[in-house]
């Protein structure tokens, strides 16, 4: 019954209705919610027992009662977490069953306006795990996947790509006269009172420009870039304000202030070029750009430029923003509905809001997934070569696809000035535009139509050499090959927000176990972990395997040598050797041969995979302390495709301070039976992370008690999730091999990394490109490329509907 | 005594209550104070860079920087010399010393911190709301925030990294007094640049918005959505520009005269220009939250005969005839005019049973603590006005005591003050100063200055 899913809105639609007409009925039997009460609740809750004071025949149908709302809510997140029947009970209801009777109590409440929109929700990243894991792999599912038609908002780092370098920096260019000489070209004053005196200059262009698509994530699911993101209004006011001034240097320059600062008796020292501050300032703007030749021929018609001179100006508007050029039904309409509407401003003016209409379109603001291209037997549309193009691209960059076609331009600039100044103005600091990416030519060559092509096409992607295997603050993401799979990880394991969260540094100073970690060491885990993955990722074999139990580590901000410079800037030998960035993995500098860029392989019961990452357990832990409960609900979401319940707004859970009780006895509080309802999902999951302190730092003693590592994984559903999953676990590394081998592990990470590809939760109809790629994971012996390739050929990738 | 585990509990707690819708939020203060429903409340910061020195806002005989609460009245004291010309307003003011602010980033700028309480840097998008941006959404109007800026020449809109309503969502500024009439009172000019700019910007609105509605109809449901959510934008923007011509009587009569300030080529025009539309745009109703950059390192104040720029005078450098520190008195005072000028202006207009300078409340501050090269261990404020009765702002001089002493307190208690005498009150605004000592006080606001 697997269509099943689609009925059901219907279904409940009438048995909303049917509520509404029973609105001051109690339970009866005959229908489905009265009956799944009778079968499954009833004993507990009914005449002879009110468990909890609560019962539930009785229990009226009138969402308009506060109270009987909120018992029926209630309800919903007890059956819908599986709290209830409890799971002690033989008798337990089926999905199927379940589904029913949730959206029917989710159709109550809504009809009072309190409801859960279930549907809705589901949309959304952090509902993604709501899917049943077991239906979704158990390839029962006999329905082709697809992805609705779809509009997928820019990503604020698509956007930069074309938007900062261009369009959203603030030049500034500062003069000094009569300051120190310098040996080199130009340095001296050409022409003019000051002639003969040293002139230098530096030349500021900064970013500086509101982004219209910051970023979102929601915690729960790391995940920043998600089709289901709507622009808003403060989208449209930050791309109008960035448009008009886009326009302003398309048509007639980039404004830069120029500061020219003549020295004079009353001038100091400064450390700085010029070697001088406090002269005589004058401050002018100047305009500097190259003007497109088609632009200017609009701006200098005399009288209203015709449509003919029109055609090219708005061809090459379309180039620079939506990198395509206007079909003759947009010539028409921008022509005449917008440049003639503003004509009697003068061409500049209607040409510049024609370039701001573009860069405010909703082809700029979204991606247009519709599927254009043929429609096969069962309705589905496949994308089309154009649509291809975006659609991989920005499955591993966040660069345009397209370039620029060159155009001929004019410099704004002409002035006999200075020849410093004029090559500064001019020759200097231009921003050139891109050109067209490998995949654009594959799809102008017509090898970008079906399913193979594309499969070429990612395989060929996939196959580049990693440019940047171990990303710094200098080569940061941006020049690693394929970036988005790196953000990828990031975003999974959620390691990079290690620097987010406030450490007590200054008090960190000599205490042992912590004086390692200083201002910029949780930037630099990440950048440890990312080299790590990027490791693994060269490899790519058992890669998720790798991920959760490598003993591997890196250290990226050492070179493996020992500078005396720094030796003696740390203060010492000893301060040097306590304060090293390899002393976050319990490694004496002094003591081991490390080589960047390669391994380091550390004790198999210190470090276990990611998880034991310094950057991924401060990134999971509290200003002070530890935090299992984070750590554990991460293990219950990403790697068991489980969920916890929303915090219960009643219970206000207040671990107590203490200076000699160990987290682990601290916590023992939740184990209070409403508190334990939700943290027995997490604590148990999250306590083994107690060897380690909480910046990282691996320890056997926790206020001078031996730290006691054990934990356990239990109440695991979904397919597969076997007998052999669910038990005690002894420390770290039992948990995370039981965790590395399990299939139900290996699937969840494989929902997220759909998620993340596709923008998407997966849902019902896509279980057949799930279990594919699954499928090639496995038989690949574990290649991420593989699994992705899956992905990208998949129909839910190619199709929609 | 709260602890800074508690602190950071409140503050993340705090964080929570952002998600709150602002409507709701409105109504809910609305709701606290039936007394007074009707009238607005209006707050103005003016940051200046370059530190605002401690040393200069000390009134005759009176002190700060020691070991206790210095609380003493301004009543029959010797205004500071750059203070004199809100002489007129004395009874309203309060000098705010000894507050720090080592949560920031200290330097040449905190950026966001100065008033958002947080560690900020000018290249990285903001971490979280400042007080302007978090009071924009809770009190808004046509304009939710208006932010001005002098800046050097032509430059239109500019991001000083000052203001933000959230995360990643930093406030734009305009430098350039055109530009920004037209944006405010475009409505009202019938020719010239002004006039056309602004029908261009409703040409394209209209424009773009028809083309949303036509893409629209050939959608499937959610996508459709999706669009409504982007077209709302643009439903807004229309609708903002159909409520100024609404208000066509009321800002005919209180919008300021175009004149050559706005097109001079000297910046200190401009800031004089900027004073008199941000007066305008809150006596108008057209917004409630102006923030006033008045410079950066870069400005010049030519017009005053100061030509070397704020970050050669921070660094020593005199103009020819007077010394840096000269120089800094003269700045100081001339944005102190120009805050005495809005007063002034405010205080004529009636409102309620008094003025709308009963219910306003300006702020002047640096957005770099006390110094040119800061270190953030005070942070010196002049505040104005006690926003309906709401701070007990009237005619003091307060000093808290030193860095890390028993009762000391940070500019995080300061806009927490802020937040409660707006009626929304929280825990804390911003982050805790994780280095000061366990017995520091940094959650809650300053109870001296709640009315």
């Amino acid at each position: 019954m697997r269509n099943g899913s689609r009925m059901i809105p219907l279904l409940a639609a009438m048995l909303s209705m049917a509520a509404v007409a029973s609105a001051q009925a109690a339970a009866g039997a005959g229908e489905p919610v009265g009956a799944f009460l009778q079968r499954y609740c009833v004993r507990c809750h009914g005449p002879d027992k009110q468990k909890a004071g609560l019962r539930l025949d009785t229990l009226p149908r009138d969402f308009a009662d506060t109270h009987v709302a909120e018992t029926w809510r209630s309800v919903f997140y007890r059956v819908r977490f599986d709290e209830m029947p409890p799971r002690t009970t033989r008798r337990q209801p089926k999905g199927d069953q379940k589904r029913v009777v949730l959206e029917w109590i989710d159709q109550g409440l809504q009809s009072q306006g309190r409801g859960i929109h279930l549907a809705e929700k589901m949309r959304l990243p952090q509902y993604g795990n709501y899917v049943d894991h077991e239906q979704l792999f158990s390839g029962e599912v006999t329905d082709l996947p697809y992805t609705d038609a779809r509009l997928w908002r820019q990503r604020p780092d698509i956007y930069a790509a074309i938007w900062a370098r261009h369009y959203g920096q603030q030049h500034r260019y500062s003069v000094k006269i009569g300051g120190a000489r310098r040996r080199r070209p130009l340095s001296e004053v050409q022409h003019g009172p000051h002639r003969g005196k040293a002139i230098s200059a530096r030349y500021f262009a900064n970013e500086r420009y509101a982004n219209p698509f910051y970023e979102y994530v929601h915690h729960a699911s790391g995940i920043t870039d998600f089709a289901d993101i709507a622009a808003d209004q403060s989208s449209l006011e930050a791309l109008l304000t960035n448009a008009e001034k886009m326009a302003e240097i398309m048509t007639i320059g980039q404004p830069v202030a120029i500061t020219t600062e003549v020295k004079t008796k009353d001038s100091r020292h400064g450390n700085n070029h010029g070697m001088f501050v406090g002269g005589e300032v004058t401050t002018t703007t100047e305009r500097r750009g190259r003007i497109p030749r088609v632009f200017q021929a609009v701006m200098k018609h005399d009288g209203v430029a015709p449509r003919a001179v029109f055609e090219a100006a708005l061809d090459l508007g379309f180039q620079l923003f939506l990198r395509r050029s206007p079909e003759e039904v947009e010539l028409t309409h921008y022509y005449q509905d917008l440049f003639l509407k503003n004509a009697e401003l003068g061409n500049t003016m209607a040409l510049q809001a024609v370039l701001v209409a573009i860069a405010i379109s909703p082809e700029f603001v979204y991606r247009m997934e519709m599927g254009l291209g043929e429609e096969d037997e069962h309705g589905r549309r496949m994308l089309s070569p154009l649509e291809l193009v975006f659609a991989i691209q920005y499955s591993f960059a966040d660069s345009s696809p397209f370039g620029v076609d060159p155009f001929e331009a004019d410099d704004v600039f002409t002035k006999e000035v200075e020849p410093l100044i004029k090559k500064a103005l001019t020759r200097d600091h231009v921003v050139a535009y891109p050109r067209h990416g490998w995949l654009v030519e594959q799809m102008r060559a017509g090898k970008l139509q079906t399913r193979d092509d594309v499969e070429v096409a990612v395989r060929h992607l996939l196959a580049q050499r990693q440019r940047n295997l171990t990303p710094n603050h200098n080569r940061t993401i941006r020049s690693v090959t394929n970036p988005r799979i790196l953000q990828f990880f990031r975003e999974f394991f959620g390691y990079h927000k290690a620097k987010d969260v406030f450490k007590e540094v200054e008090n960190f100073k000599g205490v042992a176990g912590f004086q390692q970690f200083r201002n910029h060491t949780a930037t630099r885990f990440m950048y440890d972990t990312d080299a790590l993955v990027l490791h693994i990722l060269e490899q790519d074999k058992d890669v998720l395997y790798e991920l959760l139990t490598t003993n591997k580590v890196f250290v990226s901000y050492w070179s493996g040598k020992h500078d005396q410079r720094q030796i003696k800037r740390a203060g010492g030998r000893e301060r040097y050797r306590e304060t090293h960035d390899a002393q976050s993995y319990n490694v004496d500098p002094f003591e081991v041969a490390y080589k960047k860029g390669q391994a380091l392989e550390l004790p198999k019961e210190q470090r276990c995979g990611v998880l034991t990452q310094p950057s991924w357990l401060v990134a999971h832990s509290g200003n002070f302390d530890n935090d299992p409960v984070r750590r554990g609900k991460w293990i219950r979401e990403k790697l068991l495709a489980g969920y916890v319940m929303d915090v219960p707004i009643t219970v206000q859970a207040v671990i107590p301070d203490s200076d000699t009780m160990t987290l682990r006895e601290r916590f023992e509080v939740v184990h209070q039976d409403q508190c334990w309802q939700c943290h027995k999902k997490m604590n148990p999951l999250g306590m083994p992370f107690e060897a380690f302190n909480h910046v990282g730092r691996f320890r056997t003693l926790e206020r001078g008690k031996p730290v006691d590592t054990t934990g356990s994984i239990d109440y695991v559903d979904g397919y597969g999730a076997g007998e052999d999953l669910e038990g005690e676990v002894a420390d770290v590394r039992e948990m995370m091999e039981a965790l590395g081998r399990s299939p139900l592990v290996r699937q969840s990470f494989i929902r997220h990394v759909f998620r993340f590809w596709m923008g998407r939760n997966e849902q019902l109809h896509d279980s057949k490109t799930l279990i594919a790629m699954d499928a090639a994971y496995v038989s690949s012996g574990g290649s991420f490329k593989e699994l992705l390739v899956a992905l990208l050929t998949s129909d839910s990738f190619l199709y929609r509907k | 005594m709260l602890s800074r585990r508690s602190i950071l509990r409140g503050a993340s707690l705090g964080a929570g209550s952002i998600a709150l819708s602002p409507f709701l939020r409105h109504l809910e203060m609305l709701d606290r104070e039936p007394a007074h429903r009707q009238l607005p409340k209006r707050f103005v910061f003016v940051v200046k860079g370059s530190g605002l020195q401690g040393d200069f806002l000390e009134p005759e005989g009176l002190s700060r920087a020691t070991d206790r609460l210095i609380d003493q009245k301004l009543a029959g004291k010797q205004l500071p010399a750059s203070l004199v010309p809100l002489a007129a307003f004395r009874d309203r003011l309060t000098i705010l010393q000894g507050l720090s602010g080592k949560m920031c980033t200290i330097g040449h700028s905190s950026f966001y911190g100065a008033l958002g309480a947080y560690k900020a840097t000018g290249q990285t998008p903001p971490t979280g709301p400042t007080i302007d941006g978090f009071l924009s959404e809770a009190f808004p109007s046509v304009f939710n925030h208006v932010g001005l800026k002098m800046g050097a020449g032509g430059q239109g809109t500019a991001y000083p990294a000052i203001s933000a309503i959230g995360k990643n969502r930093q406030l734009p500024f305009q430098c350039n007094p055109q530009l920004a009439y037209m944006n405010l009172f475009g409505s009202i000019v019938d020719k010239g640049d002004i006039a056309k700019k602004y029908q261009r910007s409703g040409s394209v609105l209209d424009f773009m918005a028809d083309d949303i509605k036509k893409l629209r109809s050939r959608l499937p449901g959610p996508e459709k959505e999706k669009l409504e959510h982007y077209l709302h934008g643009f439903e807004t923007l229309k609708n903002r520009r159909g409520k100024l011509v609404a208000m066509q009587a009321q800002l005919k009569k209180d919008a300021p005269k175009l004149s050559d300030k706005y097109t001079s080529k000297v910046s200190t025009h401009h800031l004089d220009a900027h004073f008199d539309m941000a007066t305008a745009a809150l006596i108008t109703g057209i917004t409630n939250v102006v923030t006033l950059h008045c410079d950066d390192l870069q400005s010049s104040y030519e017009g005053l005969g100061i030509t070397p720029t704020v970050h050669s005078i921070g660094h020593g450098s005199s103009n020819g005839t007077e010394t840096a520190q000269e120089c800094r008195n003269r700045i100081r005072t001339f944005h102190v005019q120009l805050i005495a000028g809005m007063a002034k202006r405010l205080a004529e207009v009636p409102e309620g049973d008094g003025t709308m300078l009963d219910n306003t409340v300006i702020v002047y501050l640096s957005d770099n603590s006390n110094l040119h090269h800061s270190t953030a261990i005070e942070w010196p404020m002049v505040v104005l006005g006690d926003l309906g009765g709401k701070l007990k702002t009237g005619g003091r001089y307060l000093a808290y005591p030193r860095y890390g002493k028993q009762g000391h307190r940070t500019i995080g208690n300061w806009l927490t003050t802020v937040c409660h005498a707006a009626g929304l009150p929280r825990d804390h605004f911003g982050q805790p100063d994780l280095a000061l000592s366990k017995e520091i006080d940094q959650l809650g606001p300053l109870p001296e200055l709640l009315g």
